[in-house]
């Protein structure tokens, strides 16, 4: 396998400011936690979601994988948070792909991402 | 930090290269009979000869290639197939360079019986093991000197001493200990052995492959077009490049002793600095082993995102031959490292260039990122 090892300006950027690595700081009855992980020994990715009067008050994870991996799901959180939960929201992994320049090697891991964010949309709606 | 994934070459030796560029300097076809031919095959036979020296060998056992990887390739190669007629049992280690396994594997599939030797936990390769799996039709052995990853040291001299007296031939691959550690080929049972300058501030692209002459050993060249290189390695030589490799081999002939000391100061300094990180593992023999390459694991920390989080530390995870692949080192998971431990692993590999204010810094970046990376782990 003869894969790039080189980042986008953006995966750079989202790498060195993870502003939403880490656990919720508001307290909430409405808090939802998704949970995916690669395999037993790959990428692991936990989303927290703190809902308020039908918005996502506040979004972060925690993950355990690559740059790229790292990166998009900073970009879930960025994107979801603020917005009202019954909204549509389509990053799948193909949006991640593009706009992270991620290599085609690492599709598994950005399907992991979009299964965390598909799971925390159907447990908050 | 990266030495072990090649070295800058020394100004000596770029100095040496840019007298045979150009007009005025040794440009010429070495194997052209004119007077320009023949002064590029002085600078041809000086190199050897300054090569010669390091290894304290005959410069006529020494033939140049492109590196070790080619180097390694010719030697088992050329080797088995040579003596193929007489057996095709062939060894080595799950530890080696994948210049190596991945000749023995093309080996393998041109009908030649592979024994694969794994290490004990710490790397090292235990002579009885391999003196027990030595048979009749047994034809080659290839062990490694020092290993690219784990700076771990293999003892050549008691593994030559055993091929010798079961009249297997012996090729090493000694990348990583060609000037850097002391390789005496009079003393050493080795018949085949291969390295390549840029390990030791020479050139990129240039290499060598000693053939032993006691007893005379016949390979098989792998490659065809001329004469050159005894017919084992046909093509125009790269003269410059050679009397890069001289001039490094030269350099190292002189300053080893002193590299080796700073070195160790170099590593021993780093590991000060990193080895009370909770759950930190030194991969590899920590007694023995090659003072230039330092090798650690940490838990629930993944690997790629420690090397981008060190930046502008360079470092490697495993072989930077083979970093662009997303297996974790098949060295360390041969050393009985778990998948996620193998994939964690930062090999740092210092030189002749490293100061102490490289370690210092390296150390400040290696705990601010595996703190980082294990605050937003969902483990933590």
């Amino acid at each position: 396998m003869q894969e790039s090892r080189s980042y986008s300006e953006e995966v750079l950027e989202l790498f060195s400011n993870l502003d939403h690595a880490g656990d919720l700081t508001i307290d909430s009855n409405q808090i939802f936690v998704a949970e995916v992980h690669e395999s037993e020994e790959g990428a692991r990715l936990v989303l927290f979601v703190c809902v308020n009067k039908g918005t996502i008050a506040q979004m972060r994870f925690r993950a355990w994988g690559c740059p790229h991996f790292l990166a998009g799901a900073e970009v879930v959180c960025r994107e979801m948070e603020g917005v009202r939960v019954d909204a549509p929201y389509d990053a799948g992994v193909q949006y991640l792909m593009k706009r992270l320049d991620v290599p085609v090697q690492k599709t598994g891991k950005m399907l992991l991402i979009e299964d965390a964010a598909q799971q925390i949309i159907a447990a908050i709606q | 930090m990266d030495y072990a994934a090649t070295t800058p070459a020394d100004p000596r030796v770029i100095e040496a290269m840019n007298k045979c560029c150009g007009i005025g300097g040794a440009f010429a076809n070495s194997a052209s009979m004119h007077k320009l031919g023949r002064q590029a095959a002085d600078v041809v036979n000086h190199a050897r000869g300054q090569l010669g020296y390091l290894l304290n060998t005959s410069s006529d056992r020494l033939i140049w290639t492109s590196g070790a990887t080619e180097s390694n390739n010719l030697a088992i190669r050329g080797a088995a197939h040579a003596r193929a007629h007489r057996g095709k049992h062939l060894i080595t280690m799950l530890t080696e360079h994948k210049a190596v396994i991945d000749t023995f594997k093309a080996l393998e599939k041109d009908g030649f019986d592979i024994t694969w030797l794994a290490p004990r936990k710490d790397g090292i390769l235990v002579i009885d093991d391999l003196a027990e799996v030595l048979r009749a039709d047994t034809q080659l052995v290839s062990i490694m000197h020092v290993n690219n990853e784990t700076g771990v040291v293999q003892d050549i001299c008691a593994i030559g001493e055993l091929c010798r007296e079961n009249d297997v031939l012996f090729h090493c691959d000694a990348a990583q200990s060609v000037g850097k550690l002391e390789i005496d080929l009079q003393e050493i049972q080795v018949d085949l052995l291969s390295l390549t300058a840029h390990k030791f501030y020479g050139p990129q692209g240039i290499g060598a492959l000693y053939i032993s002459d006691q007893p005379r050993v016949g390979i098989f060249p792998i490659t065809y077009g001329g004469g050159q290189e005894k017919s084992l390695r046909p093509g125009t030589l790269p003269v410059h490049q050679i009397a890069g490799l001289g001039s490094a081999a030269e350099i190292a002939s002189a300053e080893l002793r002193d590299n080796m000391q700073h070195v160790q100061s170099m590593r021993d300094r780093l590991w000060t600095g990193i080895s009370d990180i909770p759950e930190i593992l030194r991969n590899g023999d920590s007694e023995s082993g090659y003072a230039g390459i330092l090798n650690v694991s940490v838990s629930d920390v993944e690997g790629e995102s420690l090397i981008l989080g060190m930046d502008p530390v360079c470092v490697a995870s495993g072989s930077a031959c083979n970093s662009k692949d997303n297996d974790p080192s098949h060295v360390l998971r041969a050393l009985g490292c778990s998948s996620i431990e193998a994939q964690a692993a930062i090999r740092f590999s210092f030189g002749r260039l490293t100061t102490p204010a490289d370690i210092d810094f390296a150390i400040k970046q290696y705990r601010k990122t595996v703190e980082h990376l294990r605050s937003i782990s969902p483990a933590s």
